[in-house]
């Protein structure tokens, strides 16, 4: 315990840590907060059209009076809006980032720790996914989500509840950025697995008569740990942006959902006439990608005993 | 001797040492030269260096000591710098001119002499007239520019620049001659006579015949062509059976004469004459057709007033003038340079730059989110024109696609809408129209009125059809990308949603609208903002209503509705002499299709026109809506 507090005061005087802490838990909390704000009266609903929200000549209106960041093309409140995004941006970025961890640790534990031909194919395999740009590869992805339903039974048996649909959605979503994301952290975590490997304890608790898996559980995953979790918070900033990104190409979370990206895209034509339809969400998006970027690396300043020198 | 010798040897000596130090001078003065250009690795030069050369008053013996190149920095800096207020230029510039090996003065004569040449060449008598050319931007490639198979009317409003019609349609919906020298219709409604023009040709010089219309008209009886129009050409004599392959040519068209035409149709037809003004009064040359279904291809061989120059896809398109149009008069550009690319805001900016000569040619006119703006803007606000557009906005339902074969259903979705929020969203652009008729058409009458808004209701008649708690699941609305088309999709999801309706939007492109809502069961509902073909209340209701138009790929009849009583009302007013009885049988099913709620009419929209002042001429219209072959340019 003594440790860990030592650990978390060393945390908490990380400015850099402070920093994205702060912007995350604002972040966190709003989106949390939101529904209950919507419910009570304080927020206007993100997808209500308002007959006030604009002006005679069918013009959003600009920040200031009953909307705190003025109204959108349709009348919606922008500022309710941006709140309700967060909430999409983060369960996003926060799932796929899960995912693309689950399956890089996976991968690059499975290659560092056997090595040999199956080292060989699943790094070829990665380098093979990384050479694909994953905003290209995660549109890809999202055009197959057409509604069609996949039937993963074969013909003439009736097991209908092994059919998956393929629809645009949070799911879909985070599972295509998660399937994109991945390579990136394959060839750090590899290359941890095979240094630690080689060490002395886990010499000892093989010669103890330690299981293979034992040994990944308790003995080499605990010691990267910290390169993982650095890792994770600075790929859900790229998460987020890639989120953002689809759902600026029309393809992310179907309307009304309020998302950053479709928010820019639908503001993208008045950006002259009302330049806060971009601004506000680009302002939300940056903030985000920031915090986490900050916390990323002061977590890897705090982690990382070399870098603290 | 010796004082001879010594006498040489020591005037020998002074002249080695003059010899010398000339040398030693001429080499000073050069390394002193030298010194005067940046050294070689030129981006660490001293700054004074460029000073000294810039304020070195520029001569022939200057320029013979510093070079070509230094030359012409002090004569580019003394001389364009005042006129453009610069004091200084930039340092790389002349890093990149330092790197151009001098050239001796002989060779910077002949530059100067080959310069001055070209201003005299250019102040000639001889010298040609600046071009005019005509600057069009569009979104996207037109899918062909075969007049039989283009199928939007962004692709019309080029095809007409290339192929023009036998006939002609005024605003008041007048039919007049165009290619032809007179027309005439029999008194049962059933024979047209046509004359040509004398002197048609077709760009590759060859007259156009008779024969060539009997032939262009024959290819919509053709089942291999990829296109829905052969709808408005059924009813000539003899065309069925050609389609079968029982003959092999339509009886009903006959070319007597080389220069007329009769075409025969089974049943008395008063709108075939809006028929012959429009794609299939249009000759293309047979001979450059290797089958009758094949495309016209990216430059085809057309009677219009201009021809493809180039097409580059994804790019530009280039029209130039047409050697052989008959009326060169009215060729009144050199080029018309249609850029491909950018959506409506990229080609405003465009326009605003002057790079555009009219600000949107495949919208509303001008963008949605820039009319107020625009309106405003003291340079523009007088430009802006419009016109009433030859349009229907409107929601289609699929009565085949549950649960909207439910006619409460769709009644509920009927009432759902709310048009008064569509006219806060865009109050400019949208006339109150309430029915399905154009108020443009002959026959539109202002009283006959869909479903009113009313959520209650519309909750209500949920209910009755067995849904009391709303529409299970949600229904997928296709929309096109257009802005406002967007805009109103969004609006009546809110609308929708409100009466207990969910409602997904699937937003495509114009071309794939249409190559998806006529298939059966393929679409639930669509927004549409279509334009008419025919001002008649014919096109408008019986291709849209009668269950003679379903079709399994290629349907008119989009909501696939089929109601006997409907279908004998159109049958009876098609050929219908009196005017005022087929006016009533077309309102009466108007009221009919109202009542069930096939259509829901959103409203008729306006059409704007942003140009800039050099362009004169009418260019919108609302039937043709941008006459690119009816404005000039102002010298």
């Amino acid at each position: 315990m003594p440790s860990f507090q030592r650990w978390l005061g060393g945390v908490l005087r990380n400015r850099l840590v402070l920093a994205g802490g702060c912007i995350l838990v604002l972040l966190v909390l709003s989106a949390l907060t939101a529904p209950l704000l919507v419910k009570v009266g304080l927020l206007p609903s993100p997808i209500q059209q308002f007959s006030t929200g604009l002006d005679e000549d069918g013009m959003p209106l600009s920040a200031g009076g009953k909307f705190l960041a003025g109204t959108d093309n349709l009348g919606r409140d922008v500022f309710s809006r941006v709140l309700f995004g967060t909430r999409v941006s983060l369960t996003v970025g926060v799932a796929a980032m899960l995912t693309a961890t689950l399956i890089g640790v996976v991968v690059g534990v499975v290659a560092g720790y056997r090595g040999g031909k199956l080292d060989l194919l699943l790094m070829r395999f990665t380098e093979m996914n990384m050479t694909l740009p994953a905003i290209l590869l995660a549109v890809a992805f999202a055009g197959v989500m057409d509604g069609r339903i996949l039937h993963l039974h074969p013909n003439g048996l009736p097991w209908h509840w092994l059919d998956v649909e393929l629809k645009r959605g949070m799911v879909s979503l985070f599972l295509i950025i998660g399937f994109v994301c991945w390579p990136g952290m394959v060839r750090v975590i590899r290359a941890q697995v095979m240094t630690f490997k080689e060490r002395e304890f886990i010499m000892a608790s093989r010669a103890l008569g330690a299981s293979d898996a034992r040994l990944i559980c308790r003995h080499i995953l605990p010691n990267i740990l910290p390169t993982i979790i650095v890792m994770a918070v600075m790929l859900t900033a790229n998460t987020i942006l890639l989120e953002a990104g689809l759902g600026y190409l029309g393809i992310g979370v179907p309307p009304p959902a309020p998302t950053w990206g479709s928010m820019i895209t639908d503001g993208q034509p008045y950006f002259i006439t009302a330049p806060h339809l971009v601004i506000v969400p680009g302002i939300a998006i940056v903030l985000t990608v920031l915090a986490f970027n900050l916390l990323g690396q002061g977590l890897q300043e705090v982690l990382d005993p070399k870098r603290r020198g | 001797m010796s004082t001879d010798f010594e006498q040489k040897k020591t005037k020998g000596t002074e002249f080695m040492a003059k010899e010398a130090i000339s040398t030693q001078r001429r080499k000073e003065a050069k390394a002193q030269r030298n010194e005067l250009l940046p050294p070689a690795p030129i981006f660490g030069a001293p700054r004074e260096d460029f000073l000294t050369l810039r304020t070195r008053r520029f001569s022939p013996r200057n320029v013979e000591r510093d070079g070509f190149v230094a030359f012409a920095k002090t004569f580019a800096s003394s001389a364009l710098n005042p006129v453009l207020g610069i004091r200084s230029r930039p340092r790389r510039l002349h890093c990149v001119f330092a790197l151009i090996p001098r050239p001796s003065f002989p060779s910077f004569a002949a530059v100067v002499i080959l310069f001055l040449s070209l201003f005299c060449r250019a102040a000639s008598p001889t010298a040609s007239l600046p071009r005019k050319v005509l600057r069009l931007a569009r979104p996207a490639d037109p899918r062909s520019l075969d007049p039989a198979l283009f199928d939007s009317n962004q692709d019309g409003l080029l095809n007409v620049l290339l192929f023009q019609a036998l006939l002609d349609i005024t605003n008041r919906t007048e039919v007049i001659n165009n290619q032809t020298r007179d027309w005439s219709v029999s008194t049962d409604q059933r024979t047209y006579t046509l004359h040509l023009l004398p002197g048609l040709k077709f760009s590759n010089g060859r007259p156009v015949t008779a024969e060539d219309h009997v032939y262009s008209l024959e290819r919509f009886f053709d089942l291999a062509l990829p296109s829905g129009k052969g709808t408005y050409v059924r009813n000539i004599k003899g065309g069925r059976a050609f389609s079968e392959g029982r003959t092999n040519h339509v009886s009903g068209l006959r070319a007597p004469t080389q220069d007329t035409l009769e075409i025969e149709l089974d049943e008395p037809d008063l709108t075939f004459k809006y028929v012959l003004a429009e794609d299939w009064g249009k000759a293309v040359a047979r001979e450059t057709l290797a089958r009758p279904s094949a495309d016209c291809g990216p430059r085809p061989v057309c009677t219009g007033p201009y021809v493809v120059k180039d097409w580059v896809r994804g790019a530009r398109i280039r029209f130039e003038k047409n050697p052989y149009y008959f009326r060169p008069e009215r060729q009144f550009f050199d080029e018309i340079d249609v850029m491909i690319g950018g959506d409506e805001s990229t080609h405003l900016m465009m326009f605003e730059r002057g790079e555009l000569d009219i600000a949107n040619i495949t919208g509303v006119g001008v963008p949605v989110s820039d009319f107020k703006r625009l309106s405003r803007d003291p340079v523009w606000k007088d430009r802006i024109e419009q016109s009433p557009a030859f349009t229907l906005g409107y929601l289609c339902l699929n009565t085949e696609m549950p649960p909207l074969d439910k006619v409460k259903v769709r009644q509920a979705i009927a009432c759902a809408v709310d048009k008064g929020h569509l006219q806060r969203l865009s109050p400019h652009l949208i006339d109150s129209g309430t029915g399905l008729l154009n108020p443009i058409i002959p026959g539109y009458d202002p009283s006959i009125r869909g479903h009113a808004h009313d959520t209650d209701r519309a909750r209500q008649l949920l209910r009755e059809a067995g849904y009391p708690s709303g529409l299970p699941g949600t229904l997928e609305l296709v929309h096109d990308d257009r802005q406002h088309i967007t805009r109103w999709a969004q609006a009546l999801q809110a609308d929708l949603k409100s009466a207990g309706i969910g409602i997904t939007l699937r937003p495509v492109n114009n071309s794939q609208m249409g190559s998806i809502t006529g298939v059966r069961r393929r679409v639930s509902m669509y927004i549409a903002d279509s334009n008419g073909t025919l001002p008649d209340p014919k096109d408008w209701l019986a291709l849209s209503f009668h269950s003679k138009f379903i079709s399994e790929t290629d349907s008119y009849n989009d909501s696939f509705y089929s109601n006997p009583i409907v279908d004998r009302l159109l049958d009876e007013a098609g050929p219908c002499a009196d005017v005022t009885r087929r006016f009533e049988l077309y309102h009466e099913v108007e009221r009919i299709v109202l009542r069930d709620a096939l259509y829901v009419p959103l409203g008729h929209r306006k059409l704007f026109a942003l140009r800039q002042p050099w362009l004169k001429g009418n260019l919108i219209e609302p039937i043709w809506w941008y006459r690119f072959d009816r404005v000039w340019m102002e010298p």
